[in-house]
């Protein structure tokens, strides 16, 4: 019994986000006729896919101790050179999507581990110099996409469920092996958890943060071309302003530590679906659009407090 | 998928039809489970004895892109097909692009609710913060929950269309407000759009300023946003009246965000850099308050007209000051009204006009005494 | 000897590029060099100058603060709401009150709690954005009595802007805080090492809490400017200010960790950012070339008062080059 008890208290702080999806499932179950449904799920991950996919990214990061401010913006410039080339050669598209953000990963871990610069700064800056970018790139117009291949690889749906769902799952997957039983991983548990002590153990401490970096920077292009095909359309002002910030409150809310060091995929996926599940409450229960700030918020102070109050540091 | 493929076969369809600008095709909605869209045609409605309010084909120059091929669709009424439902027992979903933001939105969707309110009818408001992703999801959320009629005010006018076809698929009839049709496909695919005419507004405020200058004269443009629909039309209207007026000149465009102050820094630059100025064009008048603003502080009100074209409650009082010379109305809490109406109409299968265009008039320094201020 | 050298690069640095700007704008438009012009632009960067001066303060103690711009806007609403019901001063004291209460609370959440300062004034921010509709029902605030408020911004004193007057007070104060007072060795003793600054009998809790009170007076006092410049307040009056204002700090050179600032770089930069704003409008250039000129030129000088080694081989080779 009390071996039950103790797990189950265990598994609650490590994933303190559960008891609050638990919380607003039941909740907006109980409040509303459509929630518990298969279709409701469905179309949750359906909307969860953009920040799903990019929490992958920036929660790797943040595990080695690393933040990326700039994925929106680079969700966004994916999804314009794709949108845009899908006048011209779809397939030449979507490689040059991908490898923006590899470019931008590139750079942005150029300057955190060459250049020695703080990685806030760094992406901080590069999010909205890229706004820049995309702007001078698009003509400061949107644009629609002109291929119909892209637009059904937008919408196909296998066994009901969207493809899109599918390769998030996938990602999740991938993203969770790398993690957990790869050399890659534990480096990166490594340098989070100590930094000095990984260089000294031999660690190629540089070449993994780049690497994250642009396993990052690919992964918000990967959900910017999956965006796109969605929407068959960009705009320039597309993840401006608030996205990235709201990708790290997505991390961060899921349990993923902003020290460094810790934390799981189920973390990322977790506080993903609850942020996404406010937006979707807030919508099934009519209530007026600034109680989705107010709860985003709460239930961030309501996460650090309890951290702070459960966890093991207490020489502060 | 099969049903995805025939609804987007279906929908290319229609898009073609609709770049052939031979008819005007409007999809009818079934309610029944996975409803299929029975496409109807119109004929071509020239005959309408009343042009609609606002119709904007009088001045327009053959010049103009997407608004022109569309003239058929801007007198167009349509037929009566009552459902037989009730207004309670309607769900309405209007789905905003970002609803406390700014104080036009919120003018906007509290006179929706009032509307509702007073009609007896269900009203489920989603907002999307600006962020077109975020009004994707929120359409879908809208169509789960089993809405009668959906409304949309687009965060961005090109990037709806998928949406728009969810809910063609859903076989829930979808209508735009606020914010026109950004292209004839997307027109060729909604049930109707509600809201104030932009373009309209921005051919007034620009026909009363070519008269003020006398036909001659530079100007400044002040823009909302850069590639925001509203913006751009009435973007595109000025420059088309001015194409019959060789005299006049705009000789600088800066988008101020529907700021004041903004509006008030890009002013101050702009001064020093054209040390002359005859008008400046304003698409509101948090712009042209703005304007007027830099203009006192280095006492150049005089020799500068300021014209706006959207009045608000700032604006109001300084057409009574006689600092701004014209202003146009553009009643958020109208629109609001006439959002819900719309739905209304469309879920009870009344009739009703395609363009449901709202007031516009010019306000200036004689007749301001007329209106009264808009309370934003 | 080599501080001497450090310090005279850091300021110089920024100097120069500050004149680099300015020449370049003038070669293309003559008219930017004009003394209405450059007046114009003194008058435009005040209110991000003075949240600059007051983020530095949280900067150099090793923290951050996101709720400024949601708090310039809370400000800019209460100081328009009370001008209009109590006058004028009763309308400056109340908005500061105000700004100096949140920045307590962030404070007490970060100095006193030890929580993480990005998300805590993140949630901050949230809240205040609540508090900022309810309070406003999401209407515009406006000053309808009349006062001498407008002359802060519109009044002119000896040709300058009254407002300008102020920001010279606010950055004296602040220069004076920090490299005269012990408040100034406090803070950057907590922003170098927060725990090792405890044993030097610091009370690192306390000289955080005053940091974000500092920050909390500094975006109070951008608020009544912003009214005194605008006469009203729109719901997203203050959105991107906490943004432009880090921009500033950041290109000011002050290091992002903590434990180190100079007051006078933060108007360097604050120039160097309006002369941009200004400069592309002069010049006729879009917008958005500024967001990658600012993308570029943060790099290139964070990088070059991060990194001693590349800076010592710079000097180097300038000196080596004008020895000759």
């Amino acid at each position: 019994m009390h071996l039950v008890a103790d797990s189950i208290k265990k598994f609650c702080k490590a994933y303190t986000i559960i008891l609050i999806l638990i919380v607003m499932i039941a909740v907006l179950g109980g409040c509303t006729e459509h929630f518990l449904s298969v279709d409701n799920f469905l179309n949750l991950f359906l909307q969860s896919n953009l920040y799903g996919i990019m929490a992958l990214g920036v929660g790797m990061l943040l595990i080695c101790g690393y933040f990326d401010l700039s994925v929106g913006m680079t969700m966004s410039l994916a999804a314009n050179i794709v949108i845009i080339m899908t006048h011209y050669n779809t397939l030449l598209g979507v490689a040059l999507a991908i490898l923006s953000g590899v470019l931008v990963g590139l750079i942005n871990g150029f300057c955190v581990t060459k250049l020695k610069l703080n990685s806030l700064v760094v992406t901080l800056v590069a999010e909205v110099g890229l706004h820049g970018v995309i702007f001078l790139l698009t003509g400061a117009k949107s644009h629609i996409g002109e291929s119909y291949g892209f637009k059904i690889f937008g919408s196909v749906a296998i066994f009901g469920v969207s493809i899109l769902t599918w390769i998030w799952l996938l990602l999740v997957m991938i993203v969770s092996f790398l993690l957990k039983y790869t050399e890659h991983g534990r480096m990166t548990y490594a340098i989070g958890s100590n930094l000095a002590t990984a260089v000294n153990s031999g660690i190629q401490v540089d070449r993994v943060i780049l690497k994250n970096y642009v396993i990052c920077g690919g992964a918000a292009a990967l959900a910017g071309i999956l965006q796109a095909a969605r929407l068959n359309s960009v705009s320039p002002g597309l993840g401006w302003p608030d996205v990235s910030m709201d990708v790290l409150t997505c991390v961060v809310l899921g349990g993923v530590k902003m020290k460094g060091g810790s934390g799981k995929v189920l973390h990322m996926v977790l506080g993903v679906l609850a942020i996404i599940m406010i937006q979707k409450g807030i919508n099934m229960l009519n209530l007026q659009s600034y109680w989705k700030t107010l709860a985003m918020g709460l239930i961030l102070l309501i996460i650090i407090i309890s951290d702070k109050v459960v966890s093991k540091d207490t020489f502060v | 998928m099969k049903k995805r493929m025939l609804a987007m076969m279906a929908a290319g369809m229609l898009a073609v039809m609709g770049l052939a600008g031979c008819e005007g095709v409007v999809t009818t909605s079934e309610t029944a489970n996975g409803g299929s869209t029975a496409a109807s045609d119109a004929g071509s409605s020239t005959d309408t004895g009343s042009t609609a309010e606002g119709a904007a084909e009088g001045a327009v120059s053959s010049d103009t892109t997407e608004i022109a091929d569309a003239v058929d669709l801007q007198d167009y009424v349509v037929p009566a097909n009552p459902t037989g439902k009730s207004a309670d027992e309607i769900k309405i979903g209007l789905s905003f692009a970002y609803t406390d933001a700014d104080e036009f939105t919120v003018a906007q969707y509290t006179g929706a609710q009032d509307e509702a309110e007073a009609q007896g009818t269900n009203l489920y408001i989603t907002d999307a913060h600006s962020d077109e992703v975020t009004q994707a999801n929120d359409v879908l959320d809208l169509i789960q929950q089993g809405m009668d009629v959906i409304g949309i005010y687009p965060v961005n006018g090109e990037m709806i269309s998928s949406s728009i076809e969810a809910c063609n698929e859903a076989g829930i009839p979808v209508f735009l407000f606020s914010t026109p049709p950004a292209t004839d496909e997307i027109e060729q695919m909604i049930d109707g759009f509600s809201g104030g005419n932009a373009y309209r507004l921005g051919e007034q405020m620009a026909q009363t300023c070519a008269d003020a200058l006398g036909g001659e004269g530079k100007v400044i443009e002040l823009a909302g946003l850069y590639g925001m629909t509203d913006s751009d039309l009435r973007c595109e209207a000025t420059r088309d009246v001015f194409a019959s007026y060789p005299g006049i000149e705009i000789i600088d465009s800066q988008e101020y965000g529907w700021a004041k102050e903004e509006a008030i820094t890009v002013v101050e630059n702009l001064l020093i850099k054209y040390p002359e100025v005859d008008a400046i064009v304003c698409a509101n008048d948090s712009g042209a308050c703005g304007a007027i603003s830099a203009l006192e502080a280095v006492g150049r009100l005089d020799e500068v007209k300021v014209f706006s074209c959207n009045m608000n409650d700032e604006g109001y009082e300084a057409i009574k000051e006689g600092k701004l010379y014209s202003s146009g109305i553009q009643d958020a809490s109208e629109e609001g009204h006439e959002a819900v109406k719309m739905a209304l109409d469309i879920a009870l299968g009344n009739e009703y006009k395609f363009y449901g265009y709202t007031s516009t008039d010019v306000v200036t320094q004689e007749n301001v005494g007329e209106f009264e201020t808009p309370g934003y | 000897m080599k501080g001497k050298w450090n310090f005279k690069w850091k300021l110089d640095g920024l100097l120069v590029i500050l004149l680099v700007v300015i020449v370049l704008f003038s070669v293309l438009n003559p008219l930017f060099l004009s003394m209405t012009n450059l007046l114009t632009i003194l008058r435009q960067i005040i209110i991000t100058g003075v949240m600059a001066c007051g983020l530095l303060f949280v900067i150099m103690g090793g923290n951050f603060d996101l709720s400024i711009g949601s708090l310039l806007t809370l400000t800019a609403i209460v100081c328009a709401k009370v001008h209009d019901t109590n006058g004028v001063y009763a309308a400056i004291g109340v908005a500061l009150i105000v700004g100096v209460a949140v920045g307590f609370v962030n404070g007490i959440l970060v100095g006193y709690l030890k929580l993480n300062s990005m998300i805590v004034t993140l949630s901050v921010q949230n809240l205040l954005t609540v508090i900022i509709l309810i309070y406003s029902e999401g209407k515009v605030t406006k000053v309808q009595t009349d006062s001498w408020l407008p002359y802060l911004d519109k009044g002119k004193f000896l040709f300058l802007p009254v407002s300008l007057y102020i920001y010279a007070a606010i950055i004296f104060w602040c220069w004076y805080l920090l490299q005269k007072k012990v408040y100034g060795k406090k803070i950057r003793a907590v922003g170098g090492n927060s725990i090792a600054s405890r044993f030097s009998g610091v009370n690192d809790r306390r000289v955080v809490l005053q940091s974000y009170m500092l920050c909390g007076a500094a975006a109070a006092i951008g608020g009544i400017l912003y009214v005194s410049r605008v006469m009203s307040v729109q719901v997203e009056a203050g959105s991107g200010y906490e943004t432009s204002v880090l921009t500033i700090v950041i290109l000011a050179g002050v290091r992002i960790t903590g434990g180190e600032g100079k007051v006078g770089r933060t108007v360097i930069a604050a120039a160097i950012i309006g002369c941009l704003n200004n400069g592309f409008i002069m010049i006729g250039l879009p917008y958005y070339f500024q967001w990658i000129v600012q993308w570029i030129t943060i790099i290139l000088v964070v990088w070059l008062t991060t990194n001693p080694q590349m800076r010592e081989n710079m000097i180097g080779r300038v000196k080596h080059a004008f020895s000759r």
